[in-house]
């Protein structure tokens, strides 16, 4: 089974919603800004070989790191949210390799500030799904590298 | 009855203590390793009655550390609580000897469900 952008998007508000209870609505509005993110990264290779990116403006990823040590954001530090976001696409991705069949191996999570560089590139032709975290942008990528051509 | 987290993430760790309170458990102590090494050092310290491990973490897996302790002869009580879900990672951790396998995203009653035939 090869996944969709429902799928994704299920997967996604699985975790955020289904188990730290925030509010997700999907939106078409796929942007955010990049220039002050934190991007946390995962590979699937084997069977599947695909990098999932989960994308979180400053002021989402303090959302989800508030939520899950349950603490006001101004105590958080750098290394709790970066812990916060990279959980997050260890689950996402955890949860897509679990659904494609073939054995496959999951990575540990690669988590930094974006830097206003897309990790990607300009010619990225994955699945991308947007929902608004509490109100703020969450953007999830899934680039499945076994579907490009040659 | 004494529980060794053991996971990567701090924040996730924090989570599964959470959740472990939103059970039905009573009488419960938790302690926590940063990954699977350092799991068999606070094993050998302070003897948990029960570990509930991740699976993906650097210096050593999940599934290393269970491989370990039951080369070692430690039949300590021990569950997955990892993100992985596939039926080959299902298959290897009950071939390694964990007692279950519960996926993240969980919810208590997740937690519930599997460790309720352990505390019977």
């Amino acid at each position: 089974m090869s996944i969709d952008a429902q799928t994704l998007q299920q997967v996604v508000n699985d975790v955020c919603s289904g188990m730290l209870g925030l509010d997700m609505v999907p939106t078409d509005q796929a942007c955010c800004d990049e220039t002050d993110a934190v991007s946390a990264v995962i590979r699937i290779s084997g069977g599947w070989d695909s990098l999932v990116q989960v994308l979180a403006p400053r002021t989402t990823a303090k959302i989800i790191a508030s939520t899950m040590f349950a603490t006001e954001e101004a105590a958080l530090s750098e290394e709790e949210i970066r812990d916060a976001v990279g959980e997050i696409v260890n689950m996402v991705g955890g949860n897509l390799k679990g659904i494609v069949e073939g054995e496959s191996s999951l990575s540990l999570p690669c988590v930094g500030n974006t830097g206003g560089e897309p990790p990607f590139g300009a010619d990225f032709v994955g699945i991308t799904v947007a929902h608004n975290c509490q109100g703020d942008p969450l953007i999830v990528r899934l680039l499945d590298k076994s579907a490009i051509p040659g | 009855m004494k529980i060794l987290v053991v996971d990567d993430s701090k924040a996730m760790r924090m989570i599964v203590i959470r959740t472990l309170k939103q059970t039905g458990l009573a009488n419960f102590q938790t302690i926590e390793a940063n990954n699977g090494a350092e799991a068999l050092t606070v094993i050998a310290d302070q003897k948990p009655d029960l570990v509930l491990s991740d699976w993906n973490m650097p210096e050593m897996k999940g599934i290393e550390l269970l491989k370990k302790l039951r080369e070692a002869g430690n039949t300590i009580r021990f569950g997955f609580i990892t993100s992985e879900s596939s039926p080959e990672v299902r298959k290897e951790a009950e071939d390694a000897g964990a007692a279950f396998l519960v996926t993240k995203p969980f919810t208590s009653n997740s937690f519930e469900a599997a460790l309720s035939p352990l505390l019977a």
